[in-house]
């Protein structure tokens, strides 16, 4: 049998059903939490926020969402730009800086290798080279090969243009490969 | 929304025809970077802290049946039945139309007239597989949709019971009135009761059986217990013209009005059982 639609499960849980709750707990809690947690960089505050994004599921009294996942998406996103302001932590990432970026992608046209070659113990270097991206670039990576929302969906969710969507994940993709062939360079040298 | 340009990906997201290896190579890094994991007893105690807020919902959310039924306006309602009649499909009508026809056929014919009584003695299961008929979307795909529908679910099976109600007792009034006219308006009281019990606590117990089991079993369960009770009149009037026997024996039993009351009690009580898990949505897509 095919599993139930999200919105059916979620017109169910406004109703009161426990069964609907579960499932979509387990369907979307880990995953959820592992966008809130690359997001914040912040195991203990993704915590608190899936929490946060659950009590707001299960309360919500108003007109049922057309496309339920990326409308969760959009209530974690916003509920994870709005703490991390609440805590003066927007640049918690350390993000590069316009001028940083450009030297990255520079580099990745003329000096650097073609293939970025990571082994299973590098899974650090992703992270950090993630935390450096734009927020707005981050994001939209975080939703597409993490969470495997559509680019239509991820435009929801970040409110652009799926244009905009799309650019933003090259310009994000180029940047990251940039800064993990620097990195490897780096590690050859040594 | 601003655009920033670029049409570097496809519309559709899960193919990737215009994603460069390079792209594809960075995807696959991505991929092998995990988040730390989260405890199963912290995802057990925020299930545990939401458990309470849904069965509140549920609380809330719980239909009320008379509520919504003592402020229904009666041209609006009249509407809404109208609205359902036209939702009923064409081979309904038509398996309607054929037992008003056999009735009035059987009634017009002096030889075979004596037959009325058996389509009379089926009536009872014809009005509960009816009723089946009028609400199998609603334990389907068609329950949110009439949940969000202005008019409220308890009006939707409020006005379809009537629907069929209406419809039940047309089948049955031409024999009625046949009957009533040759024998007396106290024949006719009786008959009435013959008719209406039987039918309530079919219908009641096939829409309890229903909202658990779905279409086949409630029908099956309640074509089995009726055709019992009928085969059983049958082999004690020794079948030859048993319909016109076991007929006779309902009309002027001395018990009739209580069992009639009984069967009308228990029929409303499970009808309302079944109707309101119905509109619960919890016997919806089981």
């Amino acid at each position: 049998m095919d599993p139930l639609p999200d919105e059916t499960l979620f017109a169910r849980l406004m109703k009161g059903d426990e069964e609907a709750l579960e499932t979509l707990f387990a369907r979307y809690a880990p995953p959820l939490y592992g966008f809130l947690w690359r997001l914040t960089s912040d195991q203990a505050l993704a915590e608190d926020l899936l929490q946060e994004v659950f009590i707001r599921l299960v309360n919500y009294a108003g007109k049922p969402p057309l496309y339920f996942r990326a409308w969760l998406y959009t209530i974690a996103r916003n509920l994870a730009y709005s703490s991390l302001r609440a805590h003066g932590r927007e640049q918690a990432h350390r993000a590069y800086s316009v001028a940083e970026s450009d030297e990255v992608l520079k580099d990745t046209t003329q000096n650097l290798p073609e293939k970025v070659i990571l082994s299973r113990d590098n899974e650090e270097r992703v992270r950090q080279s993630l935390e450096r991206l734009p927020d707005e670039q981050r994001e939209v990576v975080l939703l597409r090969f993490y969470q495997g929302l559509s680019l239509e969906e991820i435009a929801a969710v970040v409110e652009v243009s799926l244009g905009t969507v799309k650019s933003r994940l090259y310009r994000a993709l180029r940047l990251l490969r940039g800064m993990l062939l620097r990195e490897e360079m780096k590690e050859n040298e040594r | 929304m601003n655009d920033e340009s670029g049409q570097k990906y496809p519309a559709k997201p899960d193919d990737f025809p215009e994603m460069e290896a390079w792209e594809r190579d960075m995807a696959d890094v991505l991929k092998k970077s995990e988040p730390p994991p989260l405890a199963p007893e912290k995802m057990e105690a925020l299930l545990a802290t939401l458990r309470p807020m849904v069965a509140a919902r549920r609380e809330e959310s719980t239909p009320n049946l008379s509520k919504t039924a003592g402020r229904m306006d009666f041209g609006e309602f009249i509407r809404l039945v109208r609205g359902q009649a036209s939702l009923l499909e064409r081979p309904f009508w038509m398996v309607m139309g054929l037992i008003m026809a056999g009735n009035l056929a059987l009634l017009a014919s002096n030889i075979l007239q004596p037959l009325i009584t058996t389509l009379f003695l089926a009536l009872p299961l014809v009005g509960g597989i009816s009723i089946v008929y009028s609400l199998h979307g609603s334990r389907g795909g068609m329950w949110e949709i009439e949940q969000a529908s202005p008019a409220g679910l308890q009006r939707i099976f409020a006005s379809r019971l009537t629907l069929m109600f209406v419809l039940q007792l047309l089948l049955a009034l031409p024999v009625l009135v046949s009957y009533g006219a040759q024998a007396g308006v106290l024949v006719l009281a009786r008959m009435v009761l013959a008719w209406l019990a039987p039918t309530v606590a079919l219908s009641g117990m096939i829409l309890f059986l229903f909202s658990y089991w779905g279409e086949w079993p409630s029908v099956g369960i309640t074509v089995l217990v009726w055709g019992s009770l009928i085969l059983f009149g049958a082999s004690r009037a020794g079948f030859i013209g048993f319909a016109e026997m076991v007929l006779a024996r309902i009309v002027f039993n001395p018990l009739l009005p209580l069992l009639a009351v009984l069967g009308l009690a228990a029929g409303l009580a499970f009808g309302a059982l079944g109707l309101r898990r119905l509109a619960s949505g919890r016997s919806s897509w089981s």
